[in-house]
């Protein structure tokens, strides 16, 4: 997973694009200033978030995943599991005979 | 096999009209193979091949970069390097014989492969300002999980290399020679497989064996060569990759000397497990074996790039700058020395003279101009190292520290690139005046013994001279061939055993 910093740069400016209404829910604004960025989470379930307060809002949440670090991540556990396999593969032969 | 990894369902799909520049690899980083390249590509000889080792998984063997069109990125993933060299190494083990009795290793080896696992994460660690400076995409270094991730990965390779390829039934101290051929390092990372499997057995050796009388003497050197080591100093490149560390910190002096001794045990333990399935013959012929690939690796480098980069991704670095009747010599100078050495003396204690002896003599009479020559410059480097080195008082006493240049070279101006360091020189920074007086008193002991006879002493000081001059204490390989001939002749074992064993 990335940081906060990584994946949404560097703030820029000191307005907030954040807000709360009666329900408690958080309200983002879109900040004209801010690039569109596509966020991931580790189960590659994909948004669009349009300012840095949104970004930071989700990267914290869990979103700081990108495909290629899910397909990475993906890459190392089949790795393991083939390494494990082989080795379960031979003891069970091994105790076969 | 894996320079076809690519993705044949997607949109990028080359043909013969494809024109590979710069741009199109910026396009489309890691969207084609290596194999893919070669067959469209008509004009193969102006490009270089670099492996990428800052490329992911899925990205290993596509072309990950192109640099101003002539210099293409190959992916190289650490892991799945670690894995394509692991598996060549096991192979290659499981053809050697299988041992009547299997090593001193019971069913507790698991403890011996966890410690192995744990400090070969703490020589990653050592070694994580050359991973960052070269941007190594093998995990996020700042995270714990990816040193977990690491430790499990390195712990199920060594239990394969155990349980499937049973490492511990095989005799290998005579099929050493390949570790000249293979040198085990992974991709352009620090790690080196054979060193692993050496310490591995390396920790077999402490837990069986009891503690040798010089530990506390070296744990005391180590405690003083961490303390001197107050101040960081990093040199990158790095020259002697897989047996070195990549900087001079308090952490890794002291996980380096440990190295040292951990690799030294395990060598030990090689040694004394296998000494009497110990054959001169059969290890002469796994060097000419060895010899006459790395002369075919060497004449095929040089016809292609990218042969050269596949060879030198899976046999080590190959120096293509000059390719002349001499350059193979020159290259592997101390190697053919000591292949020639160990043959005439085969033949004096045989009493006769072999066609692969003769075919080395030959070929090292040949050259024998350049040997001079390259003795000559080793003078001279060796002059200029001492011109270069400039130790405090301690430093030169107990040196700073073994397996480490990183201080003297970045402290100094010599230039190691264009200029070989000697095992004399390494010596003398690693352990100082101490290190050397120890050294000479064995020398001298083993020349004034009634124990050896003539034959012994002069092939003996030829062997130690041979190791002095070369790099026997900067690369692995040399390392564990010079120290298994140091027991073997220490124990007097070829001529009390040679006409039994042959």
């Amino acid at each position: 997973m990335y940081s906060v910093e990584w994946l949404c740069g560097v703030k820029n400016s000191q307005q907030s694009y954040k807000n709360i209404d009666l329900n408690g829910n958080f309200i983002f604004e879109n900040d004209p200033n801010f690039t569109d960025i596509q966020l991931w989470d580790r189960l590659n379930r994909t948004l669009v978030v349009n300012s840095f307060d949104e970004c930071e809002h989700y990267v914290l949440g869990g979103w700081s995943y990108t495909q290629n670090l899910n397909i990475e991540h993906f890459s190392q556990l089949v790795i393991i599991i083939l390494l494990s396999s082989m080795l379960v593969f031979r003891r069970k032969h091994f105790f076969k005979n | 096999m894996p320079w076809f990894n690519s993705n044949f369902f997607d949109e990028v799909k080359p043909n013969e009209n494809t024109i590979f520049n710069d741009t199109y690899f910026e396009i489309n980083p890691c969207k084609i193979s290596l194999a893919e390249f070669i067959f469209f590509e008509e004009n193969l000889s102006r490009f270089e091949f670099v492996s990428d080792v800052s490329s992911p998984i899925y990205c290993f063997g596509r072309i990950s970069s192109g640099n101003e069109g002539s210099t293409l990125k190959i992916g190289s993933n650490f892991l799945v390097s670690a894995l394509i060299i692991f598996f060549l190494l096991s192979t290659l083990i499981s053809k050697t014989p299988l041992l009547n009795k299997p090593l001193a290793i019971n069913n507790t080896y698991v403890s011996s492969l966890f410690f192995t696992s744990i400090f070969v994460i703490g020589l990653i660690l050592a070694d994580s300002k050359y991973y960052n400076s070269t941007i190594f995409y093998f995990l996020n270094q700042s995270l714990l999980i990816s040193f977990g991730y690491l430790t499990l990965f390195i712990f199920l390779i060594l239990n394969i290399l155990v349980n499937n390829y049973e490492i511990n039934k095989r005799v290998l101290i005579n099929y050493l020679p390949f570790l000249f051929l293979f040198s085990g390092l992974v991709s352009k990372s620090n790690l080196n497989i054979w060193l692993v499997i050496f310490i591995y057995f390396g920790f077999h050796h402490i837990r069986e064996n009891k503690k040798p009388h010089f530990l506390n003497i070296y744990l005391f050197l180590i405690f003083f060569w961490a303390i001197n080591a107050s101040t960081t100093f990093v040199k990158i490149p790095t020259t002697f990759l897989g047996f070195t560390s990549t900087s001079y910190d308090f952490y890794s002096t002291i996980l380096y000397s440990i190295c040292l001794y951990i690799a030294f045990c395990g060598v030990k333990f090689l040694i004394i497990n296998q000494l009497k399935y110990f054959k001169l013959s059969e290890l002469l012929n796994n060097f000419y074996i060895v010899i006459l690939c790395k002369l075919l690796i060497h004449y095929l480098a040089n016809q292609s790039n990218i042969i050269k980069f596949i060879f030198e991704y899976l046999f080590g670095e190959i120096n293509t700058n000059n390719l002349n009747s001499n350059s193979f010599f020159v290259l592997n100078k101390e190697l053919i020395f000591l292949v020639s050495i160990l043959s005439v003396y085969q033949s004096f204690i045989k009493k006769h003279l072999n066609i692969k002896t003769l075919g080395i003599l030959i070929y090292f009479f040949l050259n024998i101009t350049n040997y001079f020559s390259e003795i000559n410059n080793s003078i001279d480097n060796y002059k200029e190292f001492l011109i270069s080195y400039n130790p405090t008082f301690l430093e030169f006493i107990i040196g700073s520290g073994p397996l480490n240049l990183n201080q003297f070279l970045s402290e100094t101006g010599f230039d190691i690139n264009n200029t070989t360091i000697s095992s004399l020189s390494s010596m003398i920074i690693f352990f100082g005046m101490l290190g050397c007086l120890i050294f000479s008193i064995l020398y001298i002991y083993f020349i004034t013994s009634k124990k050896y006879g003539f034959f012994e002493k002069f092939f003996g000081s030829l062997l130690i001279f041979s190791f002095l001059e070369g790099s026997g204490l900067n690369n692995i390989s040399f390392f564990v061939i010079y120290l298994v001939l140091f027991y073997i002749m220490k124990d007097n074992y070829l001529s009390k055993n040679f006409f039994s064993n042959n």
